[in-house]
């Protein structure tokens, strides 16, 4: 199971050079797909509870492709890639800071693109959602790596 | 390192041991002059031999009649192929063999190292060859230990590893619980296998395995040796010269075909180079980078050897295929050109086809080539180098040129990806993946290191941070997708890494560990030095993320994917797992200030050549 999977990416031959990181990428797929469903009508966030959130965030095993405080599971080289894996490849995308609005973040996880499993309101509570909503934009930013040498490899 | 003597009832001092007996018994045969020279006679001198002997028999100490037994002989023709290590699980079977390692055969070259569990041995000789490029001999019990042992056989079979299965049997006697045809077993995932009848035949047995075995494409064979053989005595009479044992040319390409593939790389556009195991020994590394660095194009390394510099300006990702016409698969057999841009041609270089069965799918879609060289990749490269060389021009130098800056900017733009994504969680508890890669890395990229797990080891983590550049720097992969390959295979490389002085780097998953946890107190008792750093996410992570993608297609609540892929509740201590087992360790660590400290304090230990543990808790990926 992966969310979004796509090549994140390209050889500058083919294709203009990517100039975003891989979190921009991957939030830009995910707001492209986080349409409202046709008809639907606009729902209102409900307040969220952080810390209830991060446990939710747990229990309903979002931690498995998101890592526990949503930083994501990207690999430079993944397990059995094989021939076909592109690199960076990601498993979950990375949530922390979450940028995206409620709605788009409910629609998203409603029905997700790429590999995302989708997740009714019978698996995930919109109340629940709420909350992990409230956890994930909690989360501190990353570290710049420009400043960290050990994060640089030095 | 020598096991302790273990004394029996009948080993019990006497001024009469065997070993004096032997001394007294060699001079007696081939030094007739120290017996003339005691100032007795021939016949005197044989006559207090015979009593001697006829005193060690009643005493229990030696068989009557003959000189030495068939295991002896054994062990001469194992120390003739200069197996320095066999790897084994004692058992009843072998008990005269496992006598003539440890006494006739002084415990040296072939040293027996003990393992508690027949896959250790296995995996064990897997991993010592990825280092030392040389195998191991494996013993155990010829039923229910090569049942044991039997996954160890299927990964080295899958990675192309050659490891030298001895496997103790007893026909004669039908209660045993022996086999008549022990090594069917593993049939389909060995090259060869033997059962000889008599020590005669043993000789030519021993070295035709050990010949196979090393032929390329390498892989395991299974001695099977009878009890009744190890035992036998051996007559006056007997012939049991070891002939001389010369190693197989592995087949190289025909010089036409080479030149043709020679004309279409230099002439391709956007040529890449794919490889699996290209580099069956540390020449094929160098004559990978000469061949990539004389035509500057992209290789795309699919890591299950030390094939190419993971640093290197060239080594590009799957996305470089999409812009190739010409694509050389080297010992690649599993490469297909689905993966590749429509239109691209592929030439296939590999000894896939030469040794092969098809019960285990071992073997990959079918892959359709334009060229198909059933030839050893590495053995051929030197050749077509020399062809490439011939062909370059200026005109292309300067072509090549502009392609090789393309690929270095493509190269270092991935790296500043990966940078960025290593950010992600980099101060989170549990430990990020990528910090620990990056710690580690911290304290031993001044060292002579050794990553001894699986070259995509904390998620690929290692990958970006390792740099690696020498032959030894990984060993790839297990080759099957077996679990529990990681841990003995790891402390198999270490050994070999051990006489070099170098640090042998493990980072160790925990699902893998515990299906052969055992293997941590061979590591200690035999004091192979390691450093071991656990990914310990607490679970069969992979195996969750599909549980729920199968509740998720059915409509149906995820809550319960943590049943049976959790390994939680209670969370396994594997400081005092490894604590227990001898080796120094520390953990669980959960903050990631604390891993740097706990590193050094590790590393301190290693250095005085014992095996050291930090149980790192980790993200799921």
């Amino acid at each position: 199971m992966n969310c979004g999977s796509k090549q994140v990416f390209s050889l500058g031959f083919v294709r203009a050079p990517m100039a975003a990181t891989v979190a921009a990428l991957m939030f830009a797929a995910m707001t492209l797909y986080a349409q409202q469903p046709a008809g639907a009508a606009a729902s209102t966030a409900p307040a969220g509870n952080a810390e209830k959130g991060k446990i939710a965030f747990k229990d309903h095993g979002c931690f498995t492709c998101h890592g526990f405080s949503g930083d994501g599971g990207i690999s430079p080289y993944p397990a059995q890639a094989g021939f076909r894996a592109p690199r960076p490849t990601v498993t979950g995308a990375h949530l922390a800071g979450m940028p995206l609005t409620f709605q788009a973040f409910l629609n998203y996880v409603r029905k997700p693109g790429g590999r995302m499993p989708a997740f009714g309101e019978t698996n995930i509570s919109t109340s629940d959602l709420a909350d992990i909503y409230a956890f994930l934009k909690s989360q501190p930013p990353s570290p710049d790596p420009k400043t960290t040498p050990v994060l640089n490899g030095q | 390192m020598a096991e302790p003597e273990i004394k029996t009832p009948k080993e019990k001092k006497s001024d009469f041991s065997r070993r004096n007996f032997l001394k007294t018994a060699t001079a007696a045969v081939s030094g007739a002059a120290a017996l003339v020279a005691s100032g007795q006679t021939l016949v005197a001198q044989e006559g207090q031999l015979e009593a001697r002997r006829s005193a060690a028999v009643d005493q229990g100490e030696m068989t009557p009649a003959a000189s030495r037994p068939g295991s002896d002989h054994m062990v001469d023709v194992f120390k003739s192929l200069e197996l320095e290590y066999i790897a084994w699980n004692a058992h009843s079977f072998s008990m005269p063999l496992h006598e003539s390692v440890i006494n006739y055969g002084r415990n040296a070259k072939p040293e027996l190292l003990t393992c508690l569990h027949e896959e250790v041995a296995v995996a064990m000789s897997h991993g010592y060859f990825k280092i030392e490029g040389k195998p191991m001999g494996a013993c155990m019990y010829s039923s229910v230990g090569l049942q044991h042992a039997s996954m160890g056989v299927y990964s080295a079979w899958c990675d192309l590893a050659p490891v030298y299965v001895i496997l103790g049997n007893e026909t004669g006697n039908p209660s045993s619980r022996s086999a008549q045809d022990p090594a069917l077993l593993v049939r389909d995932f060995t090259k060869w296998d033997e059962q000889p009848v008599t020590l005669q035949q043993f000789t030519p047995s021993a070295l035709r395995a050990y010949s196979v075995m090393m032929t390329p494409p390498y892989g395991p064979v299974c001695l099977s040796i009878d009890g009744r053989l190890m035992s036998e005595m051996v007559d006056k009479g007997m012939n049991l010269r070891i002939p001389k044992l010369t190693p197989n040319i592995p087949p190289q390409a025909a010089l036409a075909a080479v030149r043709d593939i020679a004309k279409m790389l230099v002439d391709a556009e956007f040529p890449v180079l794919v490889t699996e195991r290209a580099a069956r020994t540390s020449a094929g590394l160098d004559y990978m980078v000469q061949l990539a660095e004389l035509l500057q194009c992209a290789v795309v390394d699919n890591i299950q050897r030390m094939n190419f510099p993971s640093n290197h300006p060239l080594n590009q990702d799957a996305s470089a295929l999409q812009n190739a016409d010409v694509v050389l698969a080297l010992e690649a057999p599993r490469f297909t050109r689905n993966t590749a841009k429509p239109g691209a041609k592929l030439i296939s270089i590999t000894e896939a086809d030469l040794s092969g069965r098809s019960n285990y799918w071992n073997f990959g879609r079918y892959q359709e080539a334009d060229m198909s060289i059933a030839a050893d990749g590495e053995a051929t490269l030197p050749s077509l180098i020399e062809e490439v060389k011939r062909l370059v021009t200026s005109d292309k130098k300067n072509a090549y040129q502009i392609r090789g800056a393309k690929l270095a900017d493509a190269h270092q733009k991935n790296r500043e990806a990966n940078q960025t994504a290593a950010a992600y969680g980099w101060n989170s508890s549990p430990l990020s993946t990528a910090r620990i890669a990056a710690e580690v890395w911290a304290q031993i990229k001044n060292r002579d290191w050794s990553l001894v797990s699986p070259s995509n080891s904390l998620n690929g983590w290692v990958q970006h941070y390792f740099d690696f550049k020498k032959y030894y720097h990984h060993i790839g992969q297990s080759g099957s997708v077996a679990v529990g390959y990681a841990a003995p295979a790891a402390l198999g490389a270490a050994l070999a890494n051990r006489k070099y002085g170098r640090l042998s780097v493990n980072l160790q998953t925990d699902g893998d560990l515990m299906y052969i946890p055992q293997s941590l107190w061979t590591a200690s008792h035999h004091k192979i030095p390691m450093l071991t750093v656990m990914f310990n996410n607490r679970g069969y992570i992979k195996e969750i993320m599909q549980l729920q993608s199968v509740a998720s297609r059915r409509n149906r609540s995820i809550s319960n994917c943590h049943i049976g892929t959790m390994i939680d509740n209670p969370a396994i201590d594997y400081a005092k797992v490894a604590q227990g087992m001898g080796w120094y360790a520390e953990g669980p660590i959960t903050d990631p200030k604390e891993l740097a400290p706990a590193l050094k304090r590790a590393l301190a230990v290693v250095d005085k050549g014992e095996p050291a543990l930090i149980d790192a808790v980790t993200q799921t990926i």
